[in-house]
Order: C-alpha cells, then sequence, then structure tokens
C-alpha cells in the first residue's frame, strides 16, 4: 500500500519533480544529481520498449515489476511522463497517478506564473501539501 | 500468448532465439537483439538504482501490446520471454526452462563450448515441447 517516490518527467526526458516518501524509506536520500539521471533514463527506456515489440503499434513501459516494488507510469497525451513507485501491493497506483496528473494540471498548469517544461518549485505549497496527503494517506 | 524467447550469455551474445507466434515480424533480427540486450543491461542498472528497499532484482514490464518476463541465473546466463500482457508471472517456467533444459542439454553437453550458439536438437525440442504445454502458449 506504500508509495515510495514519484518522479514527473516533461516531453524531452528532463526531470521538472521527484518526491520521496521519507516516511516508508528514509534512508533514501534525494541526490538532485542521481534523480535527473533516473528520470532521463527511464524515457529512453520507454522509447526503447517500443521498437523491440513483436505487435505492431505498442506504447512504451507501463508498468516494470522488480521482486519488491512496482513502478507503474502514466503518458500524458501532451508528452509529460508520471512515474510513481510503490509496493507490489498497492492497489490501484493507476488511479493515483490520474489524480497526481488531475492536481498538476490544476495546480500547476493553471498558473500563470509557471513556465512550461520547466522544473516545479518546491515553494509552491498548495501542490506539495496536496500531493503529500495523496501519497502519504 | 507467448510471442518469443531469447536467451545472452554474460558477454551479451544471443545464444539462442526462437519465435512461437509473433504477430510482427522483426526488420532485423540481429539488430533487434542487439537492442533488447542492451536494454535489458540499462534495465538492470536503473531497479537498482531506483529500487528503495536492497537488493532487487528486474522480474517483468509490459506495454500495452506485449510484456517481457526476465531471469538472469546467478552464473550470468539472461533470459527473457515477450508474451501477451495479460499473461501472469513466468518466473517459475523461466527457472524451470534454466534449471532442467539448459543445465541439462547444454551446460552438461561435452560437445557445447561455453559462448557458442545453442544447436542442441535436444534441447531445442524439449524447449518447444514445454512451451507448447503451458496453459497460455494459444
Amino acid at each position: 500500500m506504500v508509495v515510495y517516490s514519484l518522479y514527473i518527467i516533461n516531453k524531452s526526458g528532463g526531470v521538472i519533480y521527484t518526491y520521496f516518501n521519507q516516511k516508508a524509506s528514509p534512508q533514501t536520500k534525494s541526490n538532485a544529481n542521481a534523480n535527473l539521471s533516473i528520470g532521463s533514463v527511464f524515457h529512453s527506456l520507454f522509447t526503447m520498449a517500443t521498437t523491440i515489440s513483436p505487435v505492431q503499434n505498442s506504447s512504451g513501459i507501463q508498468v516494470l515489476e522488480a521482486n519488491n516494488f512496482t513502478l507503474h507510469c502514466l503518458l500524458t497525451v501532451t508528452g509529460t511522463k508520471f512515474f510513481v513507485i510503490t509496493d507490489p501491493s498497492h492497489p490501484d497506483p493507476q488511479a493515483l497517478l490520474q489524480q497526481i496528473y488531475e492536481l498538476y494540471c490544476d495546480d500547476i498548469l493553471k498558473n500563470p506564473f509557471y513556465d512550461l517544461e520547466q522544473p516545479i518549485y518546491r515553494h509552491d505549497k498548495t501542490f506539495v501539501l496536496k500531493l503529500q496527503e495523496m501519497i502519504e494517506k | 500468448m507467448i510471442y518469443n524467447l531469447f536467451i545472452f550469455s554474460k558477454d551479451n551474445k544471443c545464444l539462442y532465439y526462437y519465435e512461437w507466434n509473433r504477430p510482427l515480424k522483426a526488420d532485423s533480427l540481429d539488430y533487434e537483439k542487439e537492442n533488447l540486450s542492451g536494454l535489458l543491461i540499462a534495465i538492470c542498472d536503473f531497479v537498482s538504482k531506483i529500487s528503495p528497499i536492497k537488493p532487487s532484482f528486474f522480474k517483468s514490464y509490459s506495454t500495452s501490446s506485449y510484456k517481457l518476463h526476465y531471469y538472469e541465473s546467478l552464473s550470468g546466463f539472461r533470459m527473457a520471454i515477450l508474451t501477451d500482457p495479460t499473461t501472469g508471472d513466468l518466473t517459475d517456467s523461466l527457472e524451470y526452462i534454466y534449471g532442467e533444459l539448459f543445465t541439462n542439454y547444454v551446460m552438461k553437453n561435452p560437445l557445447y563450448e561455453i559462448g557458442q550458439e545453442i544447436k542442441s536438437q535436444k534441447f531445442i525440442y524439449e524447449l518447444d515441447l514445454y512451451i507448447s504445454k503451458l496453459p497460455f502458449f494459444k
């Protein structure tokens, strides 16, 4: 049921926001450089997965499973990618991603001072608080 | 439905490839093998980096139209099976293919040189038999 982290990636593969659930894994240190590379690597893995498809018109990676976590990815029509890393027992990560996307549209995109494709400011209090509530509940 | 299977050696050479119900034929199979081998290395590295609890290893990923199941042995052999996205966990089958078929008919074969492509008829026959008997084969 635990959500470990969230990444938001813009359409060119740059990381614009990361969130780490400190309650779930306090030992994870958020290292800005490492996070940037993780986001960009996922962006390319996502694209590479379509090239080896044995079926026509495959999307990119939607779910990635490892022995102790799963990664769910939501690709929006504008090319922004959201991905969450959760415990394998989480009931519905896709619904959570959809909620986060709605929150992003309302609180970030509708803000007239926000530049598209640029990192989301950490001092955007309403967004961060609502996100925290959503992820940690 | 099972589409195809790849076996890679420790040094990323494709030792064996077979396809069953693959709908879209590959333009260049060599290119696809290299691509997949690179993708698997990158994903394993990615998984170990993002994992909140260590150690962790990569099991599978799925897209809208296929699912890739992955198994890596302790000796460095890597196997990938591509199926349709509704297929469940294939770890047991992959373990069986490695533990029973690959070790018995390839590694224990005195004529097999490590790192060469697999040409053992017995292995190919047994693998085909095993895969085609799986409940989600068709």
